[in-house]
C-alpha cells in the first residue's frame, strides 16, 4: 500500500468507474433479465472506500446514487440512501473487510446489498409502487458472485495506472 | 483507540447528515412536489446520456438490418405491399362509414366524435428500478406532449404519460403497479379494472364478482370511463380465472396484447375528454325552466345509452395470428366476427362488437 512519489489520486480511476457503472445500470435489457440486473455501482462503491476510505466514503456513495436516482426516474434519493447505507455498514461493521477471505467477502456483500435492497423496496412502497417479487434476492446474488470479479479488474487497473490510496501522514 | 472512537463516530456523523438528507429530499419530492422543476431540468439535461446508453441496442439494430439478405427483403416487401392494398380497402370503408356515423350523431343530436392526432415516438430507455415498470419515449413538451396522455401501438394500449420533459417523457406501462386502467369484456360488456402487478406480461383484473361471467380467452378494451383512456382500445386477454373459496373475489389473470419486452415504436394520442364527456353539460346549464332542464337531461341520458362509442381510430396494422400472443376463446371471436364482415383489425373488430352490444342494450331499454 504505499505510495510512489508519482502516483495519481484514485479518483482518476474512481469517477470513470462511477460512470460506467451508471451506464451499465441503465442499459437496456431484455424483459426477462432485467430483474437479474447486478448492481456494479455498488460495487465499485464498495471496492473504493474499502481501497482508499480517506478519499471516497458515505458522501460520494450518496451522490453516486442520487445521479442514478435522476437516470432511472427513482423517487429522489432512493438510491442516493441505499448507496449510502450499504458503504455505511461495510464501514461501520466490518472494519477490517479488505483481510477477509474472498468468499466470506461475497456473504458479507450479499447481505448488505440485500439490505440496501430491501430498504429500496421500503421506499418504493411509501411511495406507494409496490410490486414485491423474489428477484431482489437474485440481483443481490449475481452482485455478490460478481465482487471477486470487480476486484480483480480494479486491481489490475489501479496496478497499470499506477493509483494509489491516500495514506495519512505520520511524522 | 482514541483515533478508532473518532473515526466511528466521524462515519455515523456523516451516515445521519446522509440520512437526513435523503428524508428530506425524500418528502419534498413526493410529497410537496416542490422539486418538479429541477428535476425536469436535471432531467431534460440528463437525455444524452440515456441516448449514449441507449447506443448498444440502436447500433445492433442497425446492423443487424444491414446485414438482410436480398430474399428477405424482397419477402418483407410483399408482405407490407399486400398489408397496404388490405389497409387501403379498409381505409375507404372507414371513410364512408365515418361520414355516415356523423351524419346520424347529428340527427340523435350527440356530440360528435372527432379523429385524434396522433405522433409518431421511440423508446429510447427502459427505466431499469425493479420496483417500476416505465419507458422512456423521445417526445417531450416541445412536441406538446402533456401529462396523463394516453399511449397506444398497433397491438393496443401502452399506458399514459406520466412525466413530462422537454425531448422526453415518461411512459407508465399498463404492468406497472400503481397504474390501473378501466376496461369492458368485449363479450358481455362487463366492467372491470385491469391493474399492473409488476410482472411484465400480466395484469390483475381487480374486483371481480365470483358469480360474473369471465372467461378464458375474453378480449377486454378500454371502457373510456376516467376520462383517461379513449374508448375501445383493445388492452389484455384474459388467461386464467381462479374461483378459490376462502376468497370473496375471483382471481382473474390477463395477458396485455402489447409485448413490453420489446416495444420499439409508440403512438402519443391526443384524446381530449372534456371535449367529448362535458359537451352536452354545458348546453344543459342554460337557463331554461327546470322541468324542461330535466327532461333534457334524462334524454340526453337515453341518447348516450343509446348511441355507439365512437369509430374514432384508424386501422392498425395488426396480425391476430402472431406468435406468442394469447388467444381469444370462440365466443369472443364469434362476437367479434359476426360483426365484422371482413375480420381486420382487433381494435376495429372490439368498436363493431360494442358498436352492436350498444345496440342491443338501446332496444331492450325501448
Amino acid at each position: 500500500m504505499a505510495a510512489g512519489s508519482d502516483s495519481r489520486s484514485s479518483y482518476f480511476l474512481f469517477f470513470p468507474l462511477i460512470l460506467a457503472a451508471l451506464f451499465v445500470d441503465i442499459i437496456r435489457l431484455p424483459e426477462v433479465l432485467n430483474p437479474y440486473r447486478p448492481d456494479f455501482l455498488s460495487l465499485f462503491l464498495v471496492y473504493f472506500a474499502v481501497y482508499d476510505p480517506r478519499r471516497v466514503g458515505i458522501g460520494w456513495a450518496w451522490c453516486g446514487g442520487l445521479l442514478l436516482d435522476f437516470l432511472t426516474g427513482a423517487p429522489l434519493s432512493q438510491n442516493a440512501l441505499c448507496m449510502a447505507l450499504q458503504i455505511y455498514l461495510i464501514l461501520s461493521q466490518f472494519r477490517r473487510f479488505s483481510q477477509f477471505a474472498k468468499w466470506q467477502q461475497v456473504i458479507i456483500i450479499l447481505v448488505v446489498n440485500l439490505l440496501g435492497h430491501v430498504l429500496g423496496y421500503w421506499i418504493s412502497h411509501l411511495a406507494g409502487n409496490v410490486s414485491y417479487d423474489g428477484s431482489i434476492v437474485m440481483s443481490s446474488l449475481i452482485t455478490a458472485l460478481l465482487w471477486p470479479a470487480v476486484v480483480v479488474l480494479c486491481l489490475f487497473l489501479c496496478r497499470s495506472l499506477n493509483i494509489a490510496p491516500d495514506t495519512p501522514k505520520e511524522n | 483507540m482514541a483515533k478508532q472512537e473518532y473515526r466511528s463516530l466521524f462515519i455515523n456523523l456523516r451516515f445521519a447528515v446522509c440520512f437526513i438528507l435523503s428524508v428530506a429530499l425524500l418528502f419534498a419530492d413526493l410529497r410537496l412536489k416542490v422539486l418538479s422543476d429541477f428535476r425536469y431540468y436535471i432531467e431534460s439535461a440528463l437525455y444524452p446520456v440515456m441516448l449514449f446508453a441507449d447506443s448498444p441496442r440502436s447500433l445492433s439494430s442497425v446492423v443487424s438490418s444491414q446485414f438482410k439478405t436480398r430474399a428477405e427483403l424482397i419477402a418483407e416487401n410483399e408482405r407490407l405491399a399486400s398489408e397496404i392494398f388490405e389497409q387501403r380497402a379498409d381505409l375507404l370503408r372507414l371513410h364512408s362509414l365515418e361520414q355516415e356515423n356523423a351524419a346520424m350523431r347529428k340527427l340523435l343530436n350527440s356530440p360528435l366524435h372527432e379523429t385524434s392526432r396522433r405522433m409518431f415516438a421511440e423508446v429510447v430507455a427502459v427505466d431499469s428500478d425493479p420496483y417500476l415498470q416505465r419507458v422512456v419515449v423521445n417526445r417531450g413538451s416541445s412536441s406538446g406532449v402533456y401529462h396523463s396522455m394516453p399511449v397506444i401501438t398497433d397491438e393496443g394500449l401502452v399506458g399514459q404519460v406520466i412525466e413530462v420533459n422537454y425531448s422526453f417523457s415518461r411512459v407508465l406501462l399498463l404492468t406497472d403497479p400503481s397504474s390501473s386502467v378501466p376496461v369492458v369484456n368485449v363479450r358481455n360488456q362487463l366492467r372491470a379494472l385491469a391493474e399492473g402487478n409488476g410482472v411484465h406480461d400480466e395484469l390483475d383484473i381487480a374486483n371481480v364478482a365470483r358469480s360474473a361471467d369471465v372467461q378464458e380467452g375474453d378480449l377486454l378494451v378500454t371502457s373510456g370511463l376516467g376520462g383517461v383512456f379513449p374508448v375501445g382500445y383493445p388492452v389484455a386477454v384474459v388467461t386464467s380465472v381462479g374461483l378459490s373459496e376462502n376468497q370473496s373475489f375471483a382471481e382473474v389473470k390477463a395477458k396485455p396484447l402489447v409485448n413490453f419486452g420489446r416495444l420499439r415504436y409508440v403512438l402519443m394520442y391526443w384524446y381530449d375528454a372534456q371535449a367529448e364527456g362535458h359537451n352536452d353539460e354545458v348546453q344543459v346549464k342554460r337557463p331554461t325552466d327546470g322541468k324542461v332542464l330535466l327532461r333534457q337531461a334524462r334524454i340526453k341520458q337515453l341518447i348516450q345509452s343509446m348511441s355507439s362509442p365512437a369509430l374514432q381510430q384508424e386501422p392498425s396494422a395488426d396480425k391476430q395470428a402472431a406468435a406468442g400472443k394469447p388467444q381469444l376463446n370462440a365466443a369472443t371471436a364469434q362476437v367479434l366476427t359476426e360483426n365484422t364482415p371482413h375480420p381486420g383489425t382487433l381494435a376495429k373488430a372490439a368498436v363493431r362488437a360494442q358498436q352492436a352490444a350498444g345496440e342491443h342494450h338501446g332496444s331492450w331499454q325501448r
